[in-house]
């Protein structure tokens, strides 16, 4: 079985229509059907199941292994793995063809094999199959562990490759730092903050730790403020809403001739479109606006606040003047904004912000340097590490 | 704590072991497979601290075995990552945890920063398991000899912060009381043939079984006076099938000629100490054989591309390698037919080298144990008199 499979993924279109017909037409089946569009788990074109269930690895979209430098692994389920794989791939087209990205699980496998056909995504389940792999990569160099699985250790144990913990964004499963990453080279952490923390947590040894920029965390200095985000939050989640003043915001002198986008739920969408029904100003739940903005207005709430800064923009928060006790966390935070009670006020922080006053600007990447690992573009690090990992030098 | 639920599909505990103090954890990850030639190796050696130590299993069949085999012992099975968050936090005073191998599922436990981790194996070899990055996870490794720390330095990373102690090798205490007399006066010639499995991964397949029938009949046809018995490694055929029912096979067709083939569950050290000939693979049986100080064959296949964690003597300077039968037969009929045994001396280096006669018989594995146990008292006896 094995022999025959790797004869498989080696052959030309030609001899893979001689030696297995069954085969070259399932592929082309399928090929056919992503072309239109038509999705592929809707529609039986797989072996018979008692077949399914013996297929221990799949190689077939690795094309030109003598050219790939680094496995990608994930040893993590479908329900875990599928954003972090999604969200590694996002970065790492222009390298599509010096990597595989290796997946332990089936299910995982099959959920995005067809979904990003350009790259090189195999499957292997056993060790042996991890061998199998390895045995057709000549030019390997690099092994990059994007979580800790138990799984890893099939790689782990060849002394010739040089092991990365490259991690994932998944904020959620943000990793503690223990001993078990003493089994790497080197372990990629996206904050000076995490950096300090796996330094105090274990003897690192021979651990190469290494700070490197989120690629979707990046510091902008732009004056031009064209893109003005309003980020409606639901009066629950907030303490003073700014709603009731919105038409007057957006009537300001220093918005005029600027792009004003409202940023919401989805459940707040309609009720936000129905009170700004006269300024044609459109409303969005989808998070790509934040990413794309200059500048966000907002009520108070910690969460959210931290979210906006993360944005690398000014944030403007509406806080009347009424006593309220912040904690000193949310004191911390609102020190990074600026802050209105009134029109008056948000049309100075606005016209000055419009002349390039940004005077949070040196707290704020201080802060989110510190924090989250966010850095100005000139000096952003993401990209060039990638192109080392890949190209070497 | 009572209160808590200690046995479910997933973990069973007695809860009784809450009120001991527990210092020491040895850990197997493994399963009915390679779990009781482990658990067999080392729980004898841990007798002395044995009130303090908690055998820690994730396989539930094993932790029958365990449990029935060792009854003394404190043994919990806790098969996921979340069992062992739920039973470790309840060892306020554990100090050191040790592993017998590198399997997948140490990942739950050696997140526990708090704890010193150890790894002692279950024999050392050449084997390129013997040595490589992985063990790099662990605060300290506990070697047999100088050899395995030299197979790390050989191994092609910076093993310059990794921490190795020497203890010797405890089960190989009894094989070596008895070389103190020359081979040839021990016993009439009694050949020991022990070849090894197929591996986990074809890289490390350094077996000789395909060779086994011919071997074994051709000492008969050098030798008719010779015991000749044969022990098959127990999970041989495990990963490549063919040869899972070789050893019942051989056992059938070599009856007639008096060749045994011994029961796979008889130890290995029961064996060598009634042989003085031993034919091997790469494989960590080789120093078990080797305490004993006689004449060791050992086969090196030449058809493939071995990987091996090379200390800084090779298998080539205390034994006598062959790699087809031909050569087998040359070097049995000078070394052992016509008494030249001319790695004798070497082989009397390599003993010290490899196992550490010295560290064996001086007990430094219990006496390990002991000073940890006691530095644990005494954190136990602090912490008593600041509560007072």
């Amino acid at each position: 079985m094995y022999n025959l499979y790797f004869i498989g993924y080696e052959m030309s279109k030609v001899t893979k229509l001689i030696n297995s017909p069954d085969k070259f037409f399932k592929d082309l089946l399928i090929k056919r059907m992503n072309s239109f569009g038509i999705e592929i788990k809707n529609i039986d074109i797989s072996a018979p199941s008692e077949n399914v269930n013996k297929i221990n690895f799949d190689f077939n979209s690795l094309e030109n292994p003598n050219i790939i430098s680094t496995i990608i692994h994930c040893g993590e389920s479908y329900s875990s793995g599928k954003l972090m794989v999604e969200f590694w791939l996002k970065y790492l087209n222009k390298y599509k063809d010096k990597f595989v990205f290796l997946i332990r699980n089936k299910e995982l496998f099959d959920g995005i094999r067809f979904k990003y056909k350009e790259f090189n995504i195999v499957y292997a389940k056993l060790p042996t199959d991890v061998e199998c792999l390895l045995s057709r990569l000549d030019k390997l160099e690099n092994i990059c562990f994007i979580s800790n699985t138990a799984n890893n250790i099939h790689l782990l144990r060849f002394n010739e490759y040089k092991h990365t913990y490259i991690g994932n964004f998944d904020a959620k499963r943000q990793s503690s730092f223990h001993k078990y990453f003493r089994v790497y080279d080197e372990c990629w952490v996206y904050s000076q903050d995490l950096y300090n923390r796996i330094i105090d947590a274990i003897d690192v040894r021979h651990l190469n730790v290494k700070l490197i920029n989120p690629p979707n965390l990046i510091m902008k200095n732009t004056n031009n403020n064209e893109n003005i985000v309003y980020w409606a939050l639901n009066s629950e989640d907030t303490i003073y809403s700014s709603f009731s003043l919105l038409n007057e915001i957006f009537d300001i002198e220093e918005l005029k001739g600027k792009f004003l986008n409202i940023f919401t739920s989805f459940e707040m969408k309609d009720s936000v479109s129905n009170h700004i029904n006269n300024y044609r100003i459109k409303c969005f739940d989808d998070l790509f606006l934040l990413e794309i903005c200059d500048l966000i207005i907002m009520d108070f709430n910690y969460v959210k606040i931290l979210e906006a800064l993360k944005c690398g923009v000014p944030v403007i928060v509406y806080l009347p003047n009424h006593i309220f006790e912040f904690n000193e966390d949310e004191l911390r935070v609102l020190n990074l904004c600026y802050q209105f009670s009134n029109i008056n006020e948000i049309q100075s922080i606005i016209k000055k912000l419009n002349d390039g006053e940004d005077a949070l600007y040196p707290e704020r990447l201080k802060f989110l340097s510190f924090s989250y690992g966010v850095a100005p573009i000139e000096s952003h690090n993401f990209n060039n590490i990638l192109h080392q990992l890949f190209m070497g030098g | 704590m009572s209160k808590k639920k200690w046995s479910s599909d997933s973990l069973i505990v007695d809860p009784i072991i809450f009120y001991k103090n527990i210092y020491h954890v040895f850990h197997t990850g493994e399963s009915m497979v390679h779990g009781p030639a482990h658990l067999n190796f080392w729980l004898p050696y841990f007798k002395d601290v044995l009130e303090n130590t908690l055998i820690l299993i994730r396989n539930k069949d094993l932790f029958y075995w365990v449990s029935e085999k060792y009854p003394r012992c404190h043994v919990a099975y806790a098969k996921e990552y979340l069992d062992i968050d739920q039973l470790l936090p309840n060892f306020k005073f554990l100090s050191h945890m040790y592993y017998s191998s590198n399997t997948g599922n140490t990942i739950h436990t050696l997140k526990y920063n708090e704890i010193t981790h150890v790894f002692l194996g279950h024999g050392d070899s050449d084997k390129s398991a013997s040595a490589h990055k992985y063990f790099r996870v662990y605060d300290e490794i506990w070697v047999s000899g100088q050899a395995h720390i030299d197979r790390f330095k050989n191994a092609g990373f910076n093993v310059d912060l990794m921490t190795f102690k020497k203890v010797g090798r405890p089960p190989l205490r009894n094989i070596l009381k008895n070389n103190k007399i020359d081979w040839r006066d021990r016993m009439e010639l009694s050949v020991l043939y022990l070849p090894t499995w197929e591996g986990v991964y074809e890289e490390s397949n350094y077996s000789s079984i395909h060779l086994s029938s011919e071997l074994l009949q051709s000492i008969r046809a050098l030798t008719e006076t010779a015991q000749i018995s044969a022990k098959f490694h127990p999970v041989t055929g495990s990963r490549d099938t063919q040869y899972s029912t070789l050893p019942m096979n051989l056992s059938q067709q070599l009856t007639s000629q008096n060749i045994k083939v011994v029961d796979k569950e008889v130890s290995v050290s029961e064996l060598v100490a009634k042989s003085n000939i031993f034919i091997c693979d790469i494989s960590a049986v080789v120093s078990e054989c080797l305490a004993a100080d006689c004449p060791i064959f050992v086969y090196l296949p030449k058809d493939k591309n071995i990987v091996i964690a090379q200390s800084d003597i090779s298998y080539e300077d205390y034994c006598y390698t062959f790699s087809d039968i031909a050569e087998f037969k040359n070097l049995f009929t000078k070394v052992i037919l016509y008494g030249d045994d001319y790695l004798s001396v070497q082989r009397k280096n390599a003993i010290q080298y490899i196992i550490s006669e010295f560290e064996t018989e001086n007990l430094v594995f219990e006496q390990l144990l002991a000073e940890i146990s006691l530095n644990s008292v005494q954190k136990v006896n602090l912490l008593s008199v600041n509560r007072q």
